[in-house]
C-alpha cells in the first residue's frame, strides 16, 4: 500500500515532458512527499512519455551540479548523478553511464539507510537503479563478448558493488526491503555467472538476519518478496532440495499478480519440475495457459508410463532444460515413468492370468516391454527393476536364478 | 623478427623447421637433449644432437618475455612437428625405429617427451593468436593433443613402471584442460568469424573480396571433441559440467554426438547404471576412455543394487558371464577380481555361462556377513575402493 500512486497532479507532471528545472522541482516535491512510485515514473525515460535528455535542454549546464542544487538538500545529489548518467547514455559513453549509475545507486542506498523509519517509499527507485545498472552492465558485456574476450566483466564489477551494499544493509534492522532486494540482485547475478555456490551464504545471511529480528519476508512489498522467493526457490531446485523449492516457488506463484503472466511463467518453469518430482502433475489447462508446451508430452508420458515418449521429448527439449538448469531434475523423472510402466505390465500380466494370477511373475514380459519402450536388454531391465525396488517405488524382490519378480501382495 | 613486446604487432612465426639449429646446439652444449634427439651411436655421457630429429622444447610463455619470430615456428611447421611426433614417436615403445639412438623406451618416457613437445607446439600457436586461432593447424594440433592425452590416460593409469618416471593422473588431466580451453575457444571464434562473413556477404550483395570469400575451416571432429569434453568433465570434474553445458549453443547440444554425451551424463547422475554400463560396453575406445573415470563407481553401484534386491532369505545366483557383460568387464579375470574384492564368492561350474556362478549369499550366513555391500550401509556407495588398474573393457577395445 505504501507504494501505490496517490497524487494525480504528480502523475500528470510525470506524463508531460518537463524542462530541466521543472523536472528537478518535481523530483524535490515527490521526494519530500515520499511518493516513491511517482518518482520512478518521473525519472524513467520509458514511462514518462519517452522523455529524452535533449528535451531537458541542458543548455551547457553541468547536469550533476544542477541536479544536486535544484533537487533539494536531502536527495538532490542522487538526482544530479542520475542526470549525469542520462547525459553519458545520450553521448554513447556506456562505461561512464554504468559508473555514474553505480555511484547514484550507492548514494541513494546511503540516503535510504539514513532515512527515518523503514524508508519504504525509497525502494521503487532503488529497484529502478538496480535494473538500470544491470542492463547497462549487460550491454557492455555483450559488446565485449563480440571481441572474443572474456565476458561478464562488468556484471562481476556490479556484483562487487552489490556485495558492499548488501553488507551495509545487513546491519540495518529497519531497512529489510532494500536488503532483500539487493540480495535478489546478487542471486540473479550469481545464476547468470554460474556461481550457484555463492547463493548459499547469501540466503543463509538473509535468513539469519530475518530470524534474528522476527521479521517475515512475506510482509515485504510484493515486488520484492515474490522476486526473493522465486530466486530462493530456484536455488533450492539447483541444490535438489525439492520440498523447500516447492514451498518457496508455490508462494511466489500464488503471490505474483495474475496480470504478470511472464513472471508467473518463469516461476512455473521451475515449479512444474519440482511438482512432477513430488508426484503432482499439472493440468493441461495450466500448461496451455502459460505456454508451457515443453511439459505437455512429458506429463502425458509420466501419466501413461510411456518411456519412449518421455525419452523422445526429453531429447527434443534437452537444450531448453539444460539452459534452465533443470535437466537432471527432469531426467530423474525417468524412473517415475518406469515405475508406471512396471505397474502397467504387472497389472496386464495379472489380468491375463485371471484367477490364476500370483504375485510371483516371470521377468520375461518386463524384458520385452522395456526392450520395446527403451531399447533395454535383459541386464538393464534387471538393473532398472532392482533400482525401483531399492528406491521403494516397487515392493518386492528379484530372483535372478529363477528369472522371477516377486511383488508384495499390496 | 621483432617481438610483440617491443612493437605491439602480432607475432608471426618464421621458423620452418621443428627446432632452430641455435636451440639444438645450445641444448647439446647444456646437455638438455632428449634421447629421441640423439645421434645414433652417440656417447650418452656427452650426446650429440641429430638436428633432423630435434624438436623445440617447451618454454613457459609470459607477457613480458621477448620472443623472436625466427624462434617461433610457423603455423604449418607446428602441425608438421605434431605429425612427426605422432607418427614416429608415439608408438616407439612397441615399434622402435632404427634412426634413433635408444631402442628400448617405456611408454612413460615416450609420454614425457611428447607431453613436453606437444605443449611447445601449442605455445607457438598461442603466441601467434589471434591470427592463428582459426587456422586449420591450430584446431588440428589441439584436437590431436587431446586424443594423445586421453590415450596416455589409458596406457599409463594403474600401470606399474620400472622407470623412475611416474604418471600423475592429475598432471595428465591438467594437460587435458590446458588443451580443451583454447580448442573450445577456437571453435567459438571460427563460428563468430563465419557468421560475421555471412553478414558481410549479405550486405555486399553476395560479393566478397578474394580473401574474405575463402571459407573458414570447419573441423569435422568438433562435435566429437565436445562429446569427449562432456564425458571427461563427468568423469573427473563434474561440479562444473552443468555450467559448461549451459554455455553451449543449442546447435551443439542437439547434435547427436553431443546429445549422446549428455544422456550418458544424465544416466550416471540419475542412477541409471544399467544404461551407463551398456553404453560403456558399446562405445568406441576414446569415448570409453572419457567415461572411464567413473566406470568402477558405476559398477559397484550396479552391483550394490543387485545385491540389495534379491531374495535374501533363500539366496540367489547368476552366471559369471552375465555379471561380466552387465558390469562391462572385458575379461573374466577382471570380473572375478572385482567380485572377490567386494566380498562375493564365485563358484566354478563348467556347465554355466562364463564357467562359474556368482553367489548371492543367504541372509545370516557367513558369506552374507563378509559382503560389505550387503552388511554395510544401506546407502549407495559414494566411491569405489577397487585398486585402479588398466580397465579390461578399455584393453579389449584398444586391442
Amino acid at each position: 500500500a505504501a507504494l501505490e500512486p496517490a497524487c494525480s497532479a504528480a502523475a500528470a507532471m510525470a506524463r508531460a515532458p518537463p524542462s530541466l528545472g521543472a523536472l528537478c522541482a518535481a523530483f524535490r516535491r515527490l521526494a519530500e512527499s515520499e511518493e516513491g512510485v511517482q518518482l520512478v515514473h518521473l525519472l524513467d525515460p520509458l514511462r514518462s512519455g519517452k522523455v529524452l535528455l535533449r528535451d531537458l535542454h541542458p543548455g551547457g549546464r553541468n547536469l550533476e551540479e544542477f541536479g544536486a542544487q535544484q533537487g533539494g538538500e536531502a536527495y538532490g545529489q542522487a538526482l544530479g548523478l542520475y542526470l549525469a548518467c542520462l547525459q553519458a547514455k545520450a553521448d554513447g559513453e556506456g562505461v561512464r553511464e554504468l559508473e555514474l549509475l553505480c555511484t547514484c545507486l550507492k548514494t541513494w542506498v546511503q540516503m535510504y539507510i539514513e532515512a527515518e523509519g523503514t524508508g519504504l517509499w525509497m525502494t521503487p527507485w532503488l529497484i529502478f537503479l538496480c535494473n538500470a545498472a544491470r542492463m547497462a552492465a549487460t550491454q557492455l558485456d555483450q559488446a565485449k563478448r563480440s571481441e572474443a574476450t572474456s565476458s561478464d566483466a562488468y556484471l562481476k564489477k556490479l556484483v562487487e558493488i552489490h556485495r558492499e551494499l548488501f553488507q551495509k544493509l545487513n546491519k540495518e534492522r529497519t531497512k529489510r526491503a532494500g536488503h532483500v532486494w539487493v540480495c535478489c540482485e546478487l542471486l540473479r547475478a550469481y545464476f547468470k555467472l554460474g556461481q550457484i555456490s555463492q547463493c548459499s551464504f547469501l540466503l543463509t545471511a538473509v535468513s539469519q538476519s530475518l530470524n534474528r529480528d522476527g521479521f517475515n519476508p512475506t510482509e515485504l512489498p510484493k515486488a520484492i518478496s515474490v522476486t526473493f522467493f522465486y530466486y530462493w526457490g530456484k536455488h533450492c531446485v539447483f541444490t535438489h532440495n525439492l520440498r523447500d523449492a516447492d514451498e518457496k516457488l508455490t508462494w511466489a506463484f500464488n503471490n505474483c499478480p495474475s496480470k504478470c503472466k511472464g513472471n508467473r511463467r518463469k516461476i512455473l518453469l521451475y515449479l512444474v519440475p519440482c511438482k512432477l518430482r513430488l508426484g503432482v502433475l499439472p493440468t493441461p489447462d495450466l500448461l496451455h495457459a502459460y505456454d508451457l508446451a515443453i511439459f505437455v508430452d512429458i506429463v502425458r508420458a509420466i501419466r501413461e508410463g510411456n518411456v519412449r515418449l518421455f525419452a523422445e521429448k526429453m531429447e527434443e527439449h534437452a537444450a531448453d532444460f539444460i539452459k534452465m538448469g533443470t535437466y537432471l531434475i527432469m531426467m530423474k523423472l525417468k524412473f517415475t515413468v518406469l515405475r508406471s510402466l512396471t505397474r502397467n505390465v504387472h497389472r496386464e500380466v495379472r489380468r491375463q492370468k485371471g484367477d490364476n494370477a500370483a504375485h510371483k511373475l516371470d521377468i520375461q514380459p518386463f524384458e520385452s516391454v522395456f526392450s520395446w519402450q527403451d531399447g533395454c536388454d535383459a541386464d538393464e531391465t534387471a538393473c532398472i527393476i532392482s533400482n525401483l525396488i531399492y528406491q521403494g517405488a516397487v515392493k518386492g524382490y528379484l530372483s535372478h536364478e529363477h528369472r522371477k519378480i516377486v511383488f508384495a501382495k499390496d | 623478427g621483432v617481438s610483440p613486446a617491443f612493437d605491439g604487432a602480432p607475432l608471426v612465426g618464421e621458423l620452418e623447421g621443428m627446432c632452430s639449429l641455435e636451440e639444438a646446439k645450445e641444448r647439446q652444449m647444456t646437455r638438455q637433449l632428449d634421447k629421441f634427439e640423439w645421434k645414433v651411436g652417440t656417447d650418452i655421457r656427452h650426446p650429440e644432437v641429430n638436428a633432423a630429429l630435434a624438436t623445440k622444447k617447451y618454454q613457459r610463455s609470459s607477457a613480458d618475455k621477448a620472443y623472436r619470430s625466427s624462434d617461433v615456428r610457423t603455423v604449418d611447421s607446428c602441425w608438421r612437428t605434431m605429425e612427426y611426433l605422432m607418427t614416429e614417436i608415439l608408438d616407439f615403445d612397441v615399434n622402435p625405429k632404427p634412426a634413433y639412438a635408444m631402442q628400448k623406451v617405456p611408454y612413460i618416457e615416450v609420454y614425457s617427451y611428447l607431453r613436453d613437445r606437444t605443449r611447445s607446439c601449442r605455445v607457438d600457436l598461442h603466441l601467434q593468436q589471434p591470427r592463428s586461432t582459426t587456422h586449420r593447424c591450430f584446431l588440428d594440433t589441439h584436437e590431436c593433443c587431446l586424443r594423445f592425452e586421453m590415450l596416455s590416460l589409458f596406457l599409463l593409469t594403474g600401470g606399474s613402471s620400472s622407470s623412475t618416471e611416474k604418471y600423475d593422473v592429475k598432471l595428465g588431466l591438467k594437460a587435458i584442460s590446458q588443451t580443451i580451453e583454447p580448442l573450445l575457444n577456437a571453435y567459438q571464434v571460427a563460428k563468430e568469424k563465419a557468421l560475421a562473413k555471412s553478414i558481410l556477404a549479405e550486405c555486399m550483395g553476395g560479393l566478397l573480396g578474394e580473401e574474405d570469400a575463402e571459407e573458414e575451416y570447419v573441423s569435422p571432429f568438433e562435435m566429437a571433441m565436445h562429446r569427449y569434453v562432456i564425458l571427461l568433465l563427468m568423469s573427473f570434474s563434474s561440479e562444473g559440467l552443468l555450467q559448461h553445458l549451459a554455455k553451449l549453443s543449442r546447435d551443439i547440444l542437439s547434435h547427436p554426438l553431443v546429445s549422446f554425451a549428455t544422456q550418458v551424463f544424465a544416466a550416471f547422475s540419475t542412477d541409471d547404471y544399467g544404461m551407463f554400463l551398456r553404453v560403456y560396453r558399446q562405445a568406441d575406445f576414446l569415448t570409453a576412455v572419457a567415461m572411464s573415470g567413473v566406470a568402477d563407481l558405476a559398477r559397484v553401484r550396479a552391483l550394490f543394487l543387485l545385491v540389495r534386491t534379491y531374495p535374501q532369505p533363500v539366496g540367489d545366483k547368476l552366471s559369471l558371464a552375465r555379471i561380466q557383460t552387465f558390469l562391462a568387464f572385458g575379461s573374466a579375470e577382471h570380473a572375478r577380481g572385482f567380485l572377490a574384492f567386494h566380498g562375493l564368492r564365485v563358484q566354478d561350474d563348467p556347465a554355466v555361462g562364463g564357467g562359474a556362478w556368482v553367489l548371492l549369499p543367504k541372509k545370516g550366513s557367513a558369506d552374507a556377513a563378509a559382503c560389505p555391500l550387503l552388511a554395510g550401509s544401506a546407502k549407495m556407495p559414494d566411491k569405489c575402493e577397487y585398486p585402479q588398474s588398466a580397465d579390461s573393457m578399455l584393453v579389449a577395445k584398444f586391442e
